[in-house]
């Protein structure tokens, strides 16, 4: 790709999505980055860039988003400081992702069959020194092993150790020391010694060579990382897989007669906002937008996790990536790609990746001091060896170059995020902030918003009454007219009850004015109006007991005609979930914006003691803070609809539904789905995450504190180091995978 | 045992010999999707 090209802002437009004025986000894959250092090296280089806003590079990915501001500076010239550094940058369109990829994983694949088969075949040579006793081995015969065993052991270093010493040398460059330092130390130790052991069998060592050890050792190694590369890679897998590419061409609707349509099948970048499109059964909807025609069920899988269908028709919205199972529908565009649903979630759990809990980074920075004094320990255990045992010298420097294992602190904790979040993920919880899972454990106080969340926000009517003046059928059908195209939950509601196949009546101007009501004007009736006592212009007083306590009212011109009662749905086990929180001593409590006497049932229902009604967002925010400065750590579950301050608030908090609002707010966890039982879920699990990490950490302590004596001490050879080395890295990896099950 | 000294250097030819067939089978792709011929049966 010419980068030079890319110059104007219509150039960009093309693949790079416009924020807002001058701000343009795009993906990006930067092929060659090999480790931590390499990312820090390309975050750090651009942030110093006047103009950069915001730089995220993967390390697992090799995917980089970059904002930047293009009044200030120019895409060029930004990857040419990334192909400065040594990096190859390409667009993040799937075909070159992917090619990088395989042509990755066969050179590690052919890396490692190299040492594989050279390994055996070293060992069988070093058998008869071994077996040959005290006597030794003939010197002739010695020779001839040795110098075959240097020839083979020459495409193992040369291939399959290579990534040892780059990323050696890369650490370096960046003034980092990393743990493949003390790895090629060990390895170029081992090789000299055998060199000079076979070149001269009868210098200072007699002549003692390592190949054998060496092969085993760049073999075990290769292999163990092959497999942690394989467990990261398959938690990664479960993200894109989820988000797998939709469909590249798009049925666009040009006439809009939905009885005749005309249907020409376009490219899905060439689809505009505002464009009508059809979805045949089977198909996967291509874009965020609401239902004009049609009805159907849909398969929102990759929301909920489930593939429980979802009836959906006129009015509802639909969601990229939900599969239309059974009906033809017309739908018009409301979001493109980049702005859509599911591209947001995506994002979510990209930018995730790159927080690390508290004590994750204070491990990060104890690893460069170890590995120092490691380094520091191997020369001194040599300098101290060599007076008494020139043998015992060398062994005791290369081992404990090899047998330390900082592995824990590099390995294991992003496997362990990567496999617990990758856990969550399929049952639709998804993790913003990884941090959360610190404070999660510790919480002693909730809060929950109550519609939406504690009940399924979908009321339903629980009494009626009608007036005797009209026909009460024709009541129904006028309800039916005002309802048909509201989103409102009490409208809904109530389109659904007095659904009519040939209502025929024509209502014109239907205006509704959002949290208040509906109202039209009609020949005969003058101003109808449905909503709340207030709109309709009804004193409470007027009312009688039973009347008003109804939520919603119908009027004809002032004059009262008809009252709605309506009740909501909990969500199943919202009780169990209060319970078992009781169990652990954490206390719940509602906040709601909704009257007194609904916030009292659903408090009742649920077993809640405590609950607020009529609070504003700020007071809800109020109620958050007071608690913490009371000292309680505070977990806020709300829908983010008009919770949104307090859910920042909180120490934690959880966005919950199937409201987009919910990826908008701030918040540290989303769980796409009404199951509220999750969040039992995701408490336990985010204990037995952090306990995993624990786990590595003390094992990766105490292996040290016990191993590095012994090699110093010089009890360890060589090979026996290596072994070690990879049998701990191998116990930590699996430790963290078994969080993934 | 003399004989040893031509049966060696034999062998690392044949090491490399395998490595060289190695080599070619990953390059070309032998190694990849592996499933596809077990599912060829079920589609005819």
């Amino acid at each position: 790709m010419n980068w030079n090209f890319v110059k104007n802002t219509s150039d960009l437009s093309e693949f790079c999505e416009n924020i807002n004025d001058n701000n343009w986000r795009v993906e990006l894959i930067i092929d060659g980055i090999h480790c931590m250092a390499c990312v820090s090296k390309i975050e750090n280089t651009l942030k110093k860039i006047k103009g950069l806003r915001k730089i995220n590079v993967h390390l697992t990915s090799n995917h980089a988003i970059i904002e930047w501001n293009n009044s200030l500076v120019k895409l060029p010239r930004l990857v040419s400081l990334i192909k400065k550094l040594g990096f190859n940058v390409f667009l993040s369109s799937e075909d070159t992702g992917l090619a990088s990829k395989q042509l990755k994983s066969k050179e590690v694949l052919w890396n490692w069959s190299i040492s594989l088969i050279c390994f055996f075949q070293i060992m069988m040579f070093s058998m008869p020194s071994y077996l040959s006793g005290n006597d030794g081995l003939d010197s002739n015969l010695k020779s001839l092993f040795d110098w075959g065993s240097f020839i083979l052991i020459i495409p193992v270093i040369i291939f399959s150790g290579k990534v040892f010493f780059q990323n050696a040398l890369n650490g370096l460059k960046n003034k980092v020391i990393n743990m493949d330092l003390p790895i090629s130390l060990g390895i170029i130790l081992m090789f000299l010694f055998s060199v000079m052991g076979t070149v001269n069998p009868s210098n200072l060592f007699s002549g003692k060579v390592y190949y054998d050890s060496i092969s085993m050792f760049i073999f075990l190694l290769l292999s163990s990382r092959y497999l942690e590369h394989k467990i990261k890679i398959k938690s990664w897998a479960t993200f894109t897989n989820f988000f797998k590419k939709l469909p590249e061409s798009s049925r666009k609707v040009e006439r809009k007669d939905f009885r005749n349509p005309r249907i020409t099948i376009v490219s899905s970048n060439q689809i505009r906002k505002g464009d009508f499109l059809q979805a045949l059964p089977g198909e996967t909807i291509n874009f965020d937008g609401v239902i004009i025609d049609g009805s159907s069920n849909l398969n929102n899988m990759f929301m909920t996790g489930e593939s429980f269908p979802e009836a959906v028709g006129e009015g509802n919205k639909i969601f990229a990536g939900a599969i239309n199972i059974d009906g033809l529908i017309y739908y018009k565009v409301e979001r493109l790609r980049n702005t859509s649903y599911i591209s947001k979630i995506k994002k979510i759990i990209e930018d995730s990746q790159y927080t690390k809990p508290a004590f994750v980074r204070m491990v990060d920075k104890i690893a460069q001091p170890f590995l120092i004094s490691i380094i520091l320990l191997s020369i001194s255990s040599c300098l101290i060896w060599w007076s008494i045992s020139h043998q015992m010298a060398i062994n005791a420097m290369i081992s404990v170059l090899i047998v330390t294992c900082p592995c824990a602190l590099y390995l294991s904790t992003p496997i362990a995020m990567c496999a617990a979040a990758n856990k969550l993920a399929r049952k639709g919880i998804y993790i913003k902030n990884l941090e959360a899972f610190e404070t999660l454990a510790k919480i002693n106080l909730l809060f929950f918003d109550k519609t939406g969340t504690l009940t399924d926000g979908k009321p339903k009517i629980d009494n009626s009454y009608f007036t005797n003046l009209h026909d009460q059928k024709y009541l129904k059908k006028v309800l039916y007219g005002l309802t048909k195209n509201s989103m409102h939950p009490f409208a809904r509601s109530i389109k659904e009850n007095y659904s009519v196949k040939n209502h025929k009546i024509e209502l014109n101007e239907i205006k509704e004015i959002t949290g208040k009501g509906i109202e039209t004007k009609s020949k005969t009736h003058g101003i109808i109006k449905l909503g709340s006592k207030i709109f309709c212009g009804i004193d409470p007083n007027d009312l009688p007991r039973h009347l008003a306590s109804c939520q919603v009212h119908m009027t004809f011109d002032g004059k009262w005609i008809a009252s709605f009662s309506f009740k909501e749905n909990i969500k199943d086990k919202a009780k169990e979930i209060i319970a078992s929180f009781k169990r652990r001593n954490v206390e719940s409590l509602i906040l709601s914006g909704d009257q007194k006497k609904a916030v009292h049932d659903v408090a009742k229902k649920v077993g809640i003691n405590k609950y607020f009604w009529g609070m504003t967002p700020k007071n809800k925010y109020l109620k958050v803070m007071n608690a913490q400065k009371n000292k309680a750590r505070v977990l806020m579950v709300g829908d983010g609809f008009n919770d949104g301050p307090a859910l920042a608030q909180a120490d934690v908090s959880i966005t919950m539904g199937d409201s987009p609002s919910i990826i908008q707010t701030k918040s540290d966890f989303i769980i796409i789905s009404n199951d509220i039982f999750l969040i039992n879920f995701l408490i336990n699990l985010s204990k037995k995450t952090l306990s995993v990490i624990k786990q590595n950490i003390y094992w990766a302590i105490l292996y040290n504190f016990i191993m590095v004596p012994f090699a110093f001490l010089g009890y360890i050879e060589p090979w026996l180091a290596g072994l070690g080395m990879t049998f701990s890295s191998l116990i930590v990896a699996a430790n963290s995978y078994r969080l993934n099950q | 045992m003399e004989i040893l000294f031509i049966l060696i250097p034999i062998s690392i030819i044949f090491n490399f010999a395998v490595l060289i067939f190695l080599r070619w089978a990953i390059y070309s792709n032998q190694f990849e999707k592996l499933d596809n011929e077990a599912r060829r049966i079920l589609k005819e």
